[in-house]
């Protein structure tokens, strides 16, 4: 697996595979290929080229930092990105730059300290498809914010635009979603849906008539709300998770 | 097995139970019917221990041991299990890691994947059910009857003792609901000691599920309490229109 970690702003690349290549914070996408990306304690800035035709499978693992990320599709070209973040502030901008293209993002946050994630997927052409997934668990008494905009021009047809926003608030912090859909030509399909709250009352009360402890409902609950069935190793399970209980 | 004393309850300013009274003992199927808003489902969740559905008075004790300090997981470990009417579907949590977890809570040891899909084999295919349910999130896309199967496949895996079946019928086609009958039937004949308390609007389960005892819930408590011809006699002439020729003596 190829892998690039960041750790208090010094990058360490380990490349296993051919078809991408890194300049500095520049990664190009020439085959098919995976990459993992871990960044702790760190302000990281990375530019992904997704070549023609190409996909690149993502995951990323990052805490306590602060990101900045932009991609660029080309025509026909794929990115599957599960996104990992605990403690960060994300700004994540996609531009869906060839036709066919086609961006598939499953974001995932748990915050203990104020946090945002700004993201913009921009649909340059026609007959592109996005569908992100944002769902974010505000641990205590901090802010957690999602502004996310969707935007297809006059110029683009035949778009998919669609975005999933949720925010459960476990104590008393200030949770809020901006979702917003900028379009412009009427031959697209748009969705959003947006979520503030906390777990159903009658979601733990069916958990729990099975003989399963409201502790372990919580844990079944949120690993099914962040995760939803996305695959991750056990290590980056209990990375994940572990955050969620350490004080 | 089950002893209710005296229930009060209300919600919103209506009195939902008003005085309830019934004792369940071992091996005994009682069916509760009513006319909608009567209290039945009310009844199933103050037994389960729902938080919105506190009790204003009364005692309810499953062998012996009062349950109302009890939380809905422990009244579950107890060995209670209610069937509910209307299944939440719960997104991103899949049924396998549901049923698993709760299969490892209840016996206290952690299930690994294979012995735990060894005894979801068997009961899967006695309720003619897709095994690839296991893999999807809790009931999403489930039709109404493959929901009121998932309840069933549940009971089968956690061997309650005291089975609460609310509106188990509704929602079920004559097949699917003969399938979940012969379902409870087997489990009955396997574990004659069971208790079920059967709430439905219809006497068509109790040919499959023979009661016996029936009684009519009206504002909040036991108007009248007879057989299964009494049923059949409600189906005919109305909550309203049942003679007092088929009162049994009320069971206490």
């Amino acid at each position: 697996m190829n892998k690039i970690t960041v750790v208090k702003d010094k990058i360490l690349i380990e490349l296993e595979q051919s078809g991408l290549m890194v300049q500095e914070h520049t990664i190009e996408v020439q085959q098919d290929a995976e990459l993992l990306l871990v960044v702790t304690d760190s302000t990281a800035n990375f530019t992904f080229h997704i070549e023609e035709g190409k996909k690149l499978d993502l995951s990323i693992k990052s805490q306590n930092s602060e990101n900045t990320l932009y991609y660029e599709l080309k025509k026909n070209s794929i990115l599957c990105t599960h996104h990992l973040a605990l403690d960060c502030t994300d700004q994540i901008d996609a531009r869906l730059l060839g036709e066919e293209s086609n961006l598939e993002y499953h974001y995932s946050t748990m915050n203990r300290k104020t946090s945002a994630l700004h993201m913009t997927i921009d649909h340059a052409k026609s007959n592109t498809q996005s569908n992100v997934q944002n769902h974010g668990v505000n641990l205590k008494d901090q802010n957690l914010l999602f502004d996310i905009t969707g935007r297809i021009p006059k110029s683009s047809h035949g778009c998919i635009c669609n975005q999933d926003n949720k925010i459960l608030t476990m104590q008393k912090g200030h949770s809020r979603i901006e979702p917003k859909l900028l379009i412009e030509n009427h031959d697209v399909e748009a969705n959003h849906a947006a979520y503030l709250g906390q777990f159903k009352e009658e979601e733990l009360f069916y958990l729990m008539s099975r003989g399963i402890s409201k502790e372990k409902c919580y844990e079944l609950l949120l690993e099914g709300f962040l995760l939803n069935h996305d695959p991750v190793d056990r290590d980056t399970h209990d990375w994940f998770f572990r955050f969620m209980i350490e004080k | 097995m089950l002893e209710m004393k005296n229930l009060k309850m209300s919600l919103a300013g209506k009195r939902l139970l008003d005085d309830f009274s019934l004792t369940i003992k071992e091996g005994e199927v009682h069916a509760i019917m009513g006319p909608n808003g009567t209290g039945k489902s009310t009844l199933s969740k103050v037994l389960m221990g729902h938080p919105a559905y506190t009790l204003e008075s009364g005692e309810i004790f499953f062998n012996g041991e009062s349950l109302l300090p009890l939380s809905t997981d422990e009244r579950a470990k107890r060995g209670i299990f209610l069937a509910m009417q209307n299944p939440m579907s719960i997104e991103g949590v899949s049924n396998s890691e549901f049923l698993r977890t709760a299969l490892s809570e209840k016996e206290g040891t952690h299930i690994g994947i294979f012995d735990f899909l060894q005894q979801m084999d068997q009961a899967i295919k006695d309720l003619n059910m897709d095994e690839k349910m296991l893999h999807r999130s809790i009931n999403q896309g489930f039709s109404g009857g493959e929901r009121k199967k998932n309840e069933i496949l549940q009971m089968k895996l956690l061997k309650p003792s005291l089975i609460i079946l609310d509106e188990i019928d509704s929602g079920l086609d004559v097949d699917s609901l003969k399938i979940v009958c012969e379902n409870i039937q087997k489990y009955r004949i396997e574990y004659p000691k069971t208790s079920i308390l059967l709430i439905t609007h219809y006497p068509r389960i109790l040919e499959y599920i023979k009661p016996d005892f029936v009684h009519m819930m009206m504002n909040g408590k036991i108007e009248k309490t007879g057989d299964l011809n009494f049923a059949l006699e409600i189906e005919k002439n109305g909550y309203h229109g049942v003679n007092d020729m088929s009162e049994l003596k009320l069971h206490e």
